[in-house]
């Protein structure tokens, strides 16, 4: 590529010096342009001189002429700019400058793989909140004043993830005016400032956790397969998140969890004797309709045949095996597995609205999605009951093959 | 299954569906839903509208207006196409204030809603005081910037642009594919022609079938959606009160949502109807 471009200054020569620039950009400076004894190679050419660039952060008032010029880049800097994008940044919002030398993780919902889309995407809290800062003047200022050097509140990412980088990049001192800016630091500069790329630590501290070192299948790893440490990580989350979240009896209730049950989710009443239960056929995601005459209803009217009834109260019980499977357990012999989900990235809140009082309240953010579903064993052999509890007996039937007409 | 497999913790659960649950889906990756700390120095809030017959919601958020990140000029240009867009569709804000009358300026995101199907139950569950809570959701919406004040803009600078526009109108249900091909298709093949090649080809397309834009040929589909859209259009918005996570009334809302009767409940089907259901279905 370095070969092909040198070509291609030959060719526009100095006809037209503003060729060489990328569209769209002014030129500045025009330094690197001037041809310098050192900078001429052989063969008459322009040698390509690396000059990296700074973020243009300027504010619309003031357009200071640095002392330092701010360089045009050699198309060299714009290929190779193209070149890393094309390599796969992510949601690409790295700019020209110092480039970060260790390994890069893209970030954004779609960068990651699907398989890995459960393990990065641990949702997290919004901290209190920030103390808000006076909004500062808008004088004319230099480059990069102005701006408030306080981040946006980032939502808290589990523990795990929030290991600091213990050695900061030490950078050269700052001459004439030009500030350095780690870009990894970016985000803190501002409310508006765009979020870094986060890097992949190297080096993680091996947990030691009893519970962890069971490989077998479970169901309640969704992830099964890899031996990564992404994995490794996920099976202790997965393990004693639900636990975690017992223990935790101070802020337990800012774990908001999505839990996507089978429909038709069984029917509950209030009371066992004197309910009559219609027949309707339940669709999906609708209220349970029944008729209740005899039970107490809290606040809405019974008016019509669709009120829904009022429920609160018990139903079962969520038991944690040592193996790190889930089980709901509710009346009348149903059991379900609960396993994780895949884990959204986005942010997602809990609303409650109220119309009659035109109030939209937030209860919280999500925390984690589980699937559930019936627990195959259990579900077979009460069908199993059933089909052989409704067949009608008949006289000799022993001596009968029994047909399978379902 | 492990048959050894021990129990080492039960939780109990309990199901209460007092509250109008929804579940909200936000573009945001790592942050909150919040306003600038610029904005809410000056007063603004997010505020939230609702068409509660199409089903629709509306989140007002405050932008950042701080001279450093804000285009002045472009916020102008925007919020008076803002307010262009908002008067065609009857959704003015009334009672402005004075300063906003006068020169409109785009200080806010606009996040409209669209509903999600759901699939299967869906509950929310929050762990209290070692005993996990259900609740039913009602609905799922997802949130996404609307920037119909780009429309008008578009409108008008095309119509300024040319004279020949085509014909394929902004407004309403997108470009009916029915519709006769653009003039401009034809001018642009001539100015190829005439580059370098001495014969000039003349290419029009014609539709055999031609569904046209006659109004009683459209098939009902089509007419279903217009139809949606029409009353979508003519819903006017109500105003809600949005309260955040940390306000007094989420609090309040939060202690609606457990459960508080230790009774039992009784259930009245059992895990077949999970099959037999979904065969009747």
């Amino acid at each position: 590529m370095y070969i092909i471009f040198v070509e291609g200054v030959r060719k526009a020569s100095i006809k037209n010096p503003y060729s060489l620039l990328g569209s769209g950009s002014k030129p500045k400076a025009i330094s690197s342009l001037a041809k310098r004894p050192s900078e001429v190679t052989r063969q008459g050419t322009q040698k390509l001189k690396f000059v990296p660039t700074l973020p243009a952060r300027r504010s619309k008032d003031a357009v200071k002429i640095e002392p330092v010029p701010d360089t045009i880049p050699a198309s060299s800097n714009d290929r190779g700019r193209g070149r890393g994008r094309g390599r796969g940044e992510g949601s690409g919002r790295g700019r020209g400058g110092p480039r970060p030398p260790a390994e890069m993780v893209a970030s954004g919902p779609f960068a990651l793989g699907p398989a890995m889309a459960g393990t990065s995407s641990s949702r997290r809290f919004a901290q209190a909140a920030t103390p808000i800062p006076a909004p500062s003047n808008t004088k004319a200022s230099p480059l990069g004043a102005g701006l408030s050097q306080t981040a946006a509140p980032k939502i808290k990412r589990e523990e795990q993830k929030l290991e600091k980088d213990e050695d900061e990049e030490i950078y050269s001192d700052a001459d004439e005016g030009v500030e350095i800016i780690d870009m990894e630091n970016v985000g803190q500069m501002d409310w508006m400032a765009p979020d870094s790329i986060i890097k992949e630590k190297t080096k993680r501290p091996k947990k030691e956790d009893p519970d962890a070192t069971v490989q077998e299948v479970n169901i309640a790893n969704a992830l099964d397969g890899d031996e990564d440490e992404a994995d490794e990580k996920d099976l202790e989350t997965m393990f004693d998140d639900l636990n975690k979240m017992n223990y935790d009896t101070d802020n337990d209730s800012q774990y908001l969890c999505l839990f996507q049950f089978p429909s038709p989710f069984p029917t509950f009443s209030a009371q066992p004797s004197d309910t009559m239960q219609t027949d309707a056929p339940v669709t999906p995601g609708s209220k349970k309709v029944t008729f209740a005459p005899d039970v107490k209803l809290e606040t809405e009217g019974l008016s019509s045949t669709a009120e829904v009834q009022e429920l609160d109260g018990l139903i079962g019980h969520l038991e944690v095996y040592r193996s790190g499977a889930r089980k709901i357990r509710l009346a009348n012999g149903i059991v379900l597995d609960v396993s994780p989900a895949s884990q959204p990235s986005f942010l997602e809140h809990a609303v409650h609205l109220d119309m009659k009082e035109n109030k939209l309240t937030i209860l919280g953010e999500l925390f984690k999605h589980y699937l559930v579903a019936p627990d195959i064993d259990a579900l077979l052999n009460a069908m199993d009951a059933l089909d052989s509890g409704s067949q009608t007996v008949l006289a000799g039937e022993e001596n009968l093959i029994r047909m399978d007409i379902t | 299954m492990n048959e050894q497999d021990e129990i080492i913790n039960r939780i109990p659960i309990r199901l209460s569906n007092r509250l109008s649950l929804q579940i909200h889906q936000f573009p945001l990756l790592s942050r909150p839903l919040q306003a600038p700390p610029s904005a809410e120095a000056s007063g603004k809030r997010i505020t939230a509208r609702i068409k509660s017959q199409s089903r629709v919601l509306e989140i007002h958020v405050p932008a950042d207006t701080r001279t450093e990140v804000y285009n002045s000029e472009r916020g102008h240009e925007f919020g008076k196409g803002q307010l262009d867009d908002d008067r065609e569709k009857n959704q003015e804000r009334k009672g402005g204030k004075g300063r906003e009358g006068e020169e409109p300026r785009l200080a806010e995101i606009r996040l409209r809603s669209e509903e999600i199907p759901h699939r299967g139950t869906q509950m929310l569950g929050i762990v209290h005081e070692n005993e996990l809570h259900l609740h039913p959701i009602n609905a799922t919406h997802q949130f996404r910037p609307t920037l119909t004040y780009l429309d008008i803009l578009s409108r008008k600078s095309r119509r300024r642009a040319g004279d020949d526009s085509d014909s394929d109108s902004d407004d309403g249900p997108p470009p009916d594919p029915d519709e006769p091909v653009p003039v401009t298709a034809a001018k642009k093949k001539e100015k190829k022609a005439t580059a370098g090649d001495a014969k000039e080809v003349q290419v029009s397309a014609r539709r055999t079938d031609d569904k046209g834009g006659n109004l009683s040929q459209l098939s009902n589909a089509r007419k279903e959606m217009l139809a949606i859209i029409r009353a979508e259009q003519d819903e006017s918005w109500q105003d809600l009160q949005f309260c955040g996570m940390t306000t007094e009334e989420a609090g309040h809302s939060l202690d609606q949502f457990f459960s508080y009767k230790s009774e039992e409940l009784h259930c009245s089907t059992d895990v077949t109807t999970f099959l037999t259901a979904a065969q009747k279905a």
